[in-house]
């Protein structure tokens, strides 16, 4: 379990209809911890995605922390989503962390897991992070 | 046909009762009569064909041949053999890069296209230049997003090798006035291809009265099934094509270190053919031969009126490309919605559009957009759907925009 995990399954728990869990994704974009605007640029924007998405991350004390934002709302609360689910863990758990999340919060019927969603091409960048660090580090 | 009588052809329908399709762009739904052939096939004479010597595979043979001769009525071609079976409208454009012009075309010789072709009438002359050294140029553009007919010449001198265009829209609609640059290329000795992936299920197509040199379109477009094409060729320019594909079905004579091709179009469609599609293509021409293209028309026009004129009254919606339209499709953005947002939504009201670059980044781009959302209707759809999207529409509207 990463450390914000069993939080955003509650919470989504909670949604009766669609309506309800794109709410609060989109809540989520508006509060979403914002990638540098300098770092706007085709070096953290993730292909594949049908809108605009940047993705930057920061190690701190063994831990990793992304940042980002989307020009699109639903994908903005996307990427807050997996922000908020991957940031101030280990590479390491990150890495061997199972991506059946998104069936438990049952957003996985809605975003299917397409090239052009880029859920999925965000969730290998975030791996690639925490790949790239763990080696670094040893 | 009424098109009530039409849409009960499509059990597509029967069994998504909830969900309105307005992605017949991207595919169209099959008739039951095609689906039933398909299925007939596997069950009552499958076989391989031009090989075996057995009944089933005589009559699977004869009906694949019998598509061939109601695809060449379909366009009024001369001769059955101008016909080329493809995988689809993408293969096609390959076959011609490839088999036709690969061989003819030298560094700093030019293709001539447009900025608005879909990304299947672009990259197989991008990856044919990349080849050769050849370049690619491109029509001029008028406002209305079709090619300015009157600028063509000045974009035309001995380099150039192929001109190769849509024939409809597959963003805007629009029809080109290829009869106009067909003349002009012919007039200049300029093979020219029409893509006609966007045209086939709108409008009778007559290679003969248009004299274009090469004919392409899916056959998944025309309410037949995937996986099956054309290629219209004429026959003067098939003779010089060059196989790019080799294997059994293309030859008549295998020695150890040589062979002997056989006869056209067989040369181009190397191994076994995708024969229940093929035959299933056939049934799908039966069925809009039993429509007709006045019927189709009609209802189509209908339906894009309509369209059209509920949509004018939605709020800030921007159309790409608001010229006349020869296909009820329309792209659009809603200002101050991303198309991501309002595609996504719409898919869980289930609505069946699509939105992005369309296959299409080029022209999307020209037009200063990142994307935009497609709606594009067919002869099965009515207008209580149009009704009803622009309900569902207004309200994915305000909900993006609280
Ligand atoms: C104008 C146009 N050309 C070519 C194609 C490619 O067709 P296919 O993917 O069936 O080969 C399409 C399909 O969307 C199209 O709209």
């Amino acid at each position: 379990m990463l450390l914000n995990e069993e939080k955003l399954i509650l919470n989504f728990s909670l949604f009766n209809n669609w309506e309800e869990k794109y709410e609060y994704l989109i809540e989520l974009g508006e509060d979403i911890c914002f990638i540098d605007p300098e770092k706007k640029t085709s070096k953290h924007l993730i292909q594949g995605c049908q809108s605009k998405v940047w993705l930057d991350f920061e190690f701190k004390n063994d831990k990793l922390y992304f940042y980002g934002d989307s020009d699109a709302l639903i994908s903005k609360g996307l990427v807050a989503l997996i922000i908020e689910l991957y940031s101030g863990n280990s590479p390491k758990d990150i890495l061997t962390h199972q991506d059946n999340f998104f069936e438990k919060i049952n957003l996985k019927e809605h975003l299917s897991m397409t090239r052009s969603n880029g859920l999925s091409m965000m969730i290998k960048k975030i791996k690639k992070y925490a790949y790239e660090q763990l080696n670094k580090n040893g | 046909m009424t098109g009530e009588e039409i849409r009960n052809c499509f059990p597509y329908f029967k069994s998504n009762k909830k969900s309105i399709y307005f992605d017949s762009a991207a595919t169209t739904h099959k008739p039951q009569s095609v689906i039933d052939t398909i299925i007939s096939f596997y069950q009552k004479y499958n076989s391989n064909i031009h090989r075996s010597m057995n009944k089933a595979a005589t009559i699977a043979t004869q009906k694949f041949e019998n598509s061939r001769s109601l695809v060449k009525e379909l366009l009024n071609a001369e001769h059955s053999s101008e016909i080329v079976f493809t995988n689809g409208a993408t293969d096609s454009i390959n076959l011609v890069a490839q088999s036709f012009l690969k061989k003819q075309i030298k560094k700093n010789d030019i293709i001539l296209i447009s900025e608005t072709e879909h990304h299947s009438n672009l990259v197989p002359w991008q990856q044919l230049a990349l080849e050769t050294g050849a370049k690619i140029d491109f029509l001029p553009i008028r406002a209305d997003l079709l090619v300015d007919t009157d600028k063509i010449k000045a974009k035309i001198n001995d380099k150039v090798k192929l001109i190769s265009t849509h024939h409809i829209s597959s963003i805007s609609g629009g029809k080109q006035n290829i009869e106009k640059i067909i003349k002009i290329a012919r007039s200049l000795n300029i093979p020219i291809l029409i893509d006609g992936a966007q045209a086939i299920a709108h409008t009778p197509i007559d290679v003969k009265e248009l004299d274009c040199d090469f004919y392409c379109f899916s056959g998944h477009k025309l309410f037949g099934p995937t996986g099956t094409g054309i290629l219209y060729s004429k026959s003067r320019h098939l003779d010089g094509f060059i196989p790019y594909k080799f294997g059994g079905g293309m030859v008549d004579n295998v020695g150890l270190h040589e062979n002997s091709f056989s006869e056209l179009p067989h040369r181009l469609e190397a191994g076994t053919p995708n024969i229940s599609g093929v035959i299933g293509l056939g049934e799908a021409v039966n069925f809009v031969k039993s429509v007709g293209f006045s019927v189709i028309q009609e209802i189509e026009t209908s339906l894009a009126e309509k369209f059209n004129h509920e949509l004018s009254k939605v709020d800030d919606c921007v159309l790409v490309g608001s010229g006349p339209r020869s296909a009820p499709i329309f792209t659009f953005n809603i200002e101050g919605i991303h198309h991501y947002d309002l595609a996504s939504l719409l898919s869980e009201y289930n609505i069946c559009t699509r939105s992005g670059h369309l296959c299409s980044q080029p022209m999307i781009e020209m037009c200063g957009l990142s994307g935009a959302v497609r709606a594009s209707l067919s002869i099965y759809n009515n207008e209580e759907e149009i009704e009803n999207f622009m309900v569902i529409l207004k309200k994915a509207i305000s909900f993006l925009k609280r």
